[in-house]
């Protein structure tokens, strides 16, 4: 009995680490999936419903792991500059995933205007002392991003791997790109 | 006593019973780990077709809800000349000969690499298609209301490298057939000041490259990767097609189709098809996904892989044989594709006038 218990502990201890790895692994790929099925619909329902529709990126810290942890969409109105929620928020840390800061995503670190970026007003981002990034697609496609398409890239990657000077890609990343002009999003995987 | 001893003895296992437990259960493991292994890959080949296929259904549509609001602003003027400016009196005192159909603008498919020659011309297939549409894009901060601003706009397939645009932590370099948008800012619309066919010229070397900066963004951009073949047959309706006792797409028979050429002209109608749209054009699109080019870039790592059989889809006749034949071929290099194929009515069509 005690051969075989030491047995299975054995092999629970060999497999452990693939099936966290795996598990990993298969959360990063969701976030992913699931900003860029975001960034799908947010295009969507500026085209169908004809005024500008926004994504905005909630960056505060959680557990000391800095970046971006939600998302939401919200509708967004030019002439006063209101953001309304149009669905709750998106949360990556529930699936143990950052949306990193740095070089890994350079999309919001240059030419922000003043109404795509600033500290959070609604709540409970407010709360938490987050500070949001803003993409607004509007009807004809196009993107509020004023960066070239080689730049226009967010990365997310599991909460284990991050470090606070992130300067080169992890084994695992998911880093989506947005083309500014079209609003097309594609997907890059190691 | 003897009794009690046996029942005390029956409380373990033997020897041989540990051995077999171990030998069922590593059995059990071993499969589980494998049918885990299979359906683990099972998994990600699945994720990774819809995610492929998702980015060219995204396409697709883009291209429907575009080539659906093409317009050629048709207008009657009198003909002075004929030529490229019939409106045109050369003199003062030049009478007018007759009314005439007449139009600025261009619609215009057929083969890729007739349309766009030059030194990209070798990595274009299959077809391409342009025409000018009220799409608002302009360059200008502040324009984004200028919804209904005329643009031109063109698709086409091009097989190149993703250098100039990949993000710098994706080392790989990927060669790949992609699904190009011709798209110029309303600011750039020239179309009233050149001659038809050459407004769209530049189209495969305007792609966006290392040195696009934020005030001169690229005009044709990549819209989905991994598309071998883009189909374009413009066609009229059935109604007009047994009338005519003809097929369908008699209008573009080579798939050929350019609303500036004087073509099909007949006694009753002079100008024929010319600054017309068609009144229908089924789009048809061919995806395959990353698994499959990432199998092709491994086969052929230094020419374009040859997917599209020699000769194929330059017949509208042949369009269902020839899509046929093009599945064998990528069924033979084991390759997951899907077909997207749609017929879209042309909104701004006024193929009555013709009847």
């Amino acid at each position: 009995m005690v051969i075989v218990v030491a047995i299975v502990t054995m092999l629970i201890a060999v497999a452990t680490p693939y099936t966290l790895g795996a598990l990993q692994s298969a959360n990063l790929t969701s976030a992913g999936d699931t900003l860029m099925q975001k960034f799908a619909m947010v295009q969507q329902r500026s085209l169908t419903e004809n005024r500008p529709v926004g994504l905005d990126f909630y960056y505060y810290d959680n557990d000391n792991i800095k970046g971006c942890h939600a998302v939401q969409m919200i509708s967004f109105d030019p002439a006063t500059n209101l953001a309304t929620p149009l669905e709750p928020p998106v949360y990556f840390n529930k699936q143990n995933v950052v949306l990193v800061e740095g070089p890994l995503s350079p999309m919001f670190s240059t030419n922000q205007t003043a109404s795509s970026t600033g500290s959070a007003t609604l709540n409970p981002f407010q709360a938490l002392g987050a500070t949001f990034h803003r993409v607004i697609f509007y009807p004809n496609g196009s993107t509020s991003l004023r960066v070239p398409l080689r730049t226009a890239y967010l990365t997310l990657i599991s909460t284990k791997s991050y470090q606070a000077d992130l300067s080169e890609a992890p084994p695992n990343f998911y880093t989506v790109q947005i083309d500014p002009v079209t609003g097309r999003g594609h997907s890059h995987r190691p | 006593m003897k009794l009690i001893h046996e029942k005390q003895r029956r409380h373990g296992f033997t020897l041989i019973e540990v051995a077999l437990s171990m030998v069922i259960l590593s059995i059990i493991l071993l499969i589980s780990v494998q049918v885990l292994g299979l359906t683990q890959r099972a998994w990600k080949r699945g994720v990774a077709r819809v995610e492929q296929f998702r980015e060219a259904r995204m396409a697709f549509e883009s291209i429907s809800e575009n080539l659906r609001q093409a317009i050629l602003n048709t207008y009657q003027a009198y003909q002075y000349n004929t030529g490229n400016t019939p409106t045109i009196p050369t003199s003062q005192t030049q009478s007018p000969k007759k009314y005439i159909r007449q139009s600025e603008l261009q619609f215009v498919t057929g083969q890729a690499q007739a349309l766009l020659p030059g030194g990209q011309a070798s990595a274009l297939v299959t077809q391409a298609m342009f025409f000018q549409a009220r799409l608002g894009l302009s360059d200008r901060l502040g324009y984004e209301g200028l919804s209904r601003l005329l643009c031109g706009r063109g698709y086409f397939v091009m097989y190149s490298g993703n250098d100039a645009f990949r993000p710098q932590h994706v080392s790989a370099q990927s060669l790949r057939f992609r699904l190009w948008e011709y798209r110029p800012p309303a600011e750039e619309n020239t179309i009233y000041s050149v001659e038809p066919g050459q407004w769209f010229l530049k189209a495969p070397t305007s792609i966006v490259t290392a040195s696009e900066t934020l005030t001169t963004p690229a005009d044709t951009r990549p819209i989905a990767e991994n598309i071998i073949a883009l189909i374009i047959s413009p066609q009229v309706t059935a109604d007009d097609a047994a009338l005519k006792k003809a097929t369908p797409w008699w209008i573009a028979p080579k798939y050929a189709f350019d609303s500036t050429e004087l073509v099909n002209a007949t006694t009753d109608s002079p100008q024929g098809t010319q600054h017309m749209l068609p009144p229908k054009v089924v789009v048809t699109l061919v995806a395959i996904d990353e698994a499959s080019a990432r199998k092709l870039a491994v086969k052929y790592p230094d020419t374009m892989p040859q997917l599209v059989p020699t000769g194929a889809f330059t017949l509208a006749d042949n369009r269902q044989k020839d899509l046929k034949e093009l599945a064998t071929k990528l069924r033979a290099e084991q390759l997951n594709y899907q077909v997207f194929s749609t017929t879209i009515n042309m909104r701004n069509s006024k193929w009555g006038l013709l009847r």
